[in-house]
């Protein structure tokens, strides 16, 4: 992070910072924004590039919905209402502040980066499961065990037979009605 | 100090709701679903065949069959009295069936879309005619059994009077579901996924919808139930649907496989390019009267994705009803119970009776 461009936007206490609210938003987006740029440079070639465009693309994203959250919680906290009722004020930032979580997740889960992402691990998983059970069949193999291969295969057989026997009782389907020899009428 | 100790004792006390929501969830009550009386008239591997017993003296003609999505259990659509789909339509003098697909084994494994159309929904509605004395019946699918009834509907045109979609996922390529993103085929196998376990655990497929809510359905609703705890129907109610959505059944691996490639994928049944066993599924062939019923706030099954199907078939008698509800709040909500099922009702009813010519269309496009 440029030292200069930080020291610029760094808070300041007291009457300036609190007038100048929006400066919760300008913060969240510098530091995500920076924070982003170097990180896609430093993994550009590396296993952790598709991690890195996946943050890229959702750091937008979490700094907007950020930045409404820390400006509604410093309203609430800094403007105080006459004859509040503190439990319903919590409770209302409670449902504001979960319901902005909520609807910035479901945003990030709606990029390509993150579908990606999810779709690699996924994979991942899956192909780790069945490089497990392709293990697990071998070692029941060498213990004659019958395997969930085997009663897959014997499941396939009395499908294949169950559907032969459809055919017998309801007849061929209109496609497959052998058409009658030429000249026969 | 009188005033400050019957606060304390208020049922707006935070603190006693707090508890009395801790209490609820330690020990929830017991429910019961489906509860509306009915017969199990047919049996086929583990597909039954229900018909619900009639309300009304001399019940409409033809019968209507509900066809319910394969991944979860169809009594979604008859959760309570109140809020059953099936109790509405009988009200009105409809003659309910519907399909309860049972939960697939390891052997189901090779079923697909095939099988669960040309031979189950196909074998069902043959029963139906030959039970009823009718050569036509009326198909409602909700979810994937819309998408099962279109291809159906389709397929067998004779044999469908009125065709009844809610919340069907039937085009594919439309804005606005996490879904059909991480489907893709850029990021997504759906060999690998049978491969790895055979038939598609109801878990991995649980999983997948509770993250597209993520806090919804998580800590939301938790909280709805700890500020409505002392409501006792608000709280049967809610266990309904815990059951309900707990309840999932896994996918037979080859219907996964087909309908993720060939529809999530590549779109193929509004393109009339979806191929079910030997035959194409042909959408000039729907011109039967259709009724599309929409969910606007619908974030599993996009309303377009119903709404679409529309544009695509050459029937002249097109109805769209919407609803500003969620996927589950079509069969579950109040509003849809007020407003819509009537609505639905009275549609079948005046599409029932004795049967009008059918007006074959098909324009082969191939």
């Amino acid at each position: 992070m440029a030292a200069g461009h930080s020291a610029r936007r760094r808070p300041q206490r007291g009457t300036a910072y609190q007038q100048s609210p929006l400066s919760f938003a300008e913060i969240t987006r510098d530091v995500m924004g920076e924070a982003t740029t170097r990180w896609l440079e430093v993994s550009k070639g590396t296993a952790r590039e598709e991690a890195s465009r996946a943050l890229a693309e959702a750091a937008p994203i979490v700094a907007k919905h950020w930045s409404e959250i820390l400006d509604r919680l410093w309203k609430t906290y800094t403007e105080p209402r006459k004859d509040e009722d503190f439990l319903a004020t919590q409770r209302e930032f409670q449902v504001f502040f979960l319901g902005e979580t909520n609807q910035m997740m479901k945003e990030v889960m709606g990029t390509k980066g993150f579908a990606a992402m999810a779709g690699t691990s996924v994979e991942s998983y899956l192909k780790a499961k069945i490089a497990s059970d392709r293990m697990m069949e071998e070692l029941l193999k060498t213990m004659r065990i019958p395997t969930k291969t085997d009663i897959d295969d014997l499941h396939s057989s009395i499908y294949s037979l169950s559907k032969k026997v459809d055919q017998i009782l309801t007849g061929p389907t209109p496609s497959r009605r052998p058409r009658a020899p030429k000249g026969r009428r | 100090m009188l005033a400050h100790a019957q606060r304390v004792r208020s049922t707006t006390d935070p603190v006693s709701k707090f508890q009395k929501g801790i209490e609820v969830l330690a020990n929830p009550p017991r429910v019961e679903v489906g509860m509306t009386p009915c017969d199990v008239v047919y049996r086929e591997d583990k597909m039954r065949l229900l018909h619900y017993h009639p309300v009304t003296k001399n019940p409409l003609k033809p019968p209507l069959l509900v066809v319910y999505a394969v991944i979860n259990k169809p009594y979604i659509l008859d959760l309570q009295p109140d809020r059953s789909v099936i109790a509405a339509l009988q009200k009105r003098g409809v003659d309910v069936y519907m399909i309860d697909w049972g939960i697939p084994s390891s052997y189901d494994r090779q079923l697909g879309i095939d099988d669960y159309v040309q031979g189950y929904i196909d074998r069902a509605v043959n029963h139906m005619c030959e039970r009823e004395g009718v050569d036509q019946v009326s198909i409602m699918g909700y979810c994937i059994g819309g998408f099962l009834t279109t291809i159906y509907a389709a397929l067998h045109p004779e044999k469908v009077r009125n065709l009844i979609l809610m919340a069907a996922p039937v085009d594919f390529h439309v804005d606005g579901a996490l879904l059909h993103l991480w489907t893709r085929p850029e990021y997504f196998d759906p060999d690998l996924v049978v491969e790895a376990f055979g038939n598609v655990p109801a878990e991995f497929l649980n999983g997948g919808f509770a993250v597209l809510d993520p806090l919804g359905n998580t800590t939301l609703k938790y909280m709805g139930l700890m500020e409505r705890a002392e409501d006792e129907e608000f709280v049967k109610m809610f266990f309904r649907m815990e059951k309900w959505v707990a309840d999932g059944v896994p996918v037979a691996g080859r219907f996964y496989k087909e309908f993720i490639r060939g529809v999530y994928q590549q779109n193929l049944l509004v393109q009339s390019k979806l191929r079910v066993g030997d035959e194409l599924v042909d959408m000039d062939a729907l011109t039967q009267p259709l009724l599309i019923i929409v969910a606007e706030k619908d974030h599993i099954v996009p309303p377009d994705s119903t709404r679409n199907l529309a544009k695509y078939v050459p029937s002249r008698d097109v109805k769209v009803l919407s609803m500003p509800v969620g996927h589950i709040g079509l069969s579950v909500g109040t509003e849809p119970h007020k407003v819509l099922w009537p609505q639905v009702a009275d549609l079948i009813a005046k599409r029932s009776g004795p049967r009008r010519r059918h007006r074959s269309s098909k324009r082969s496009k191939r």
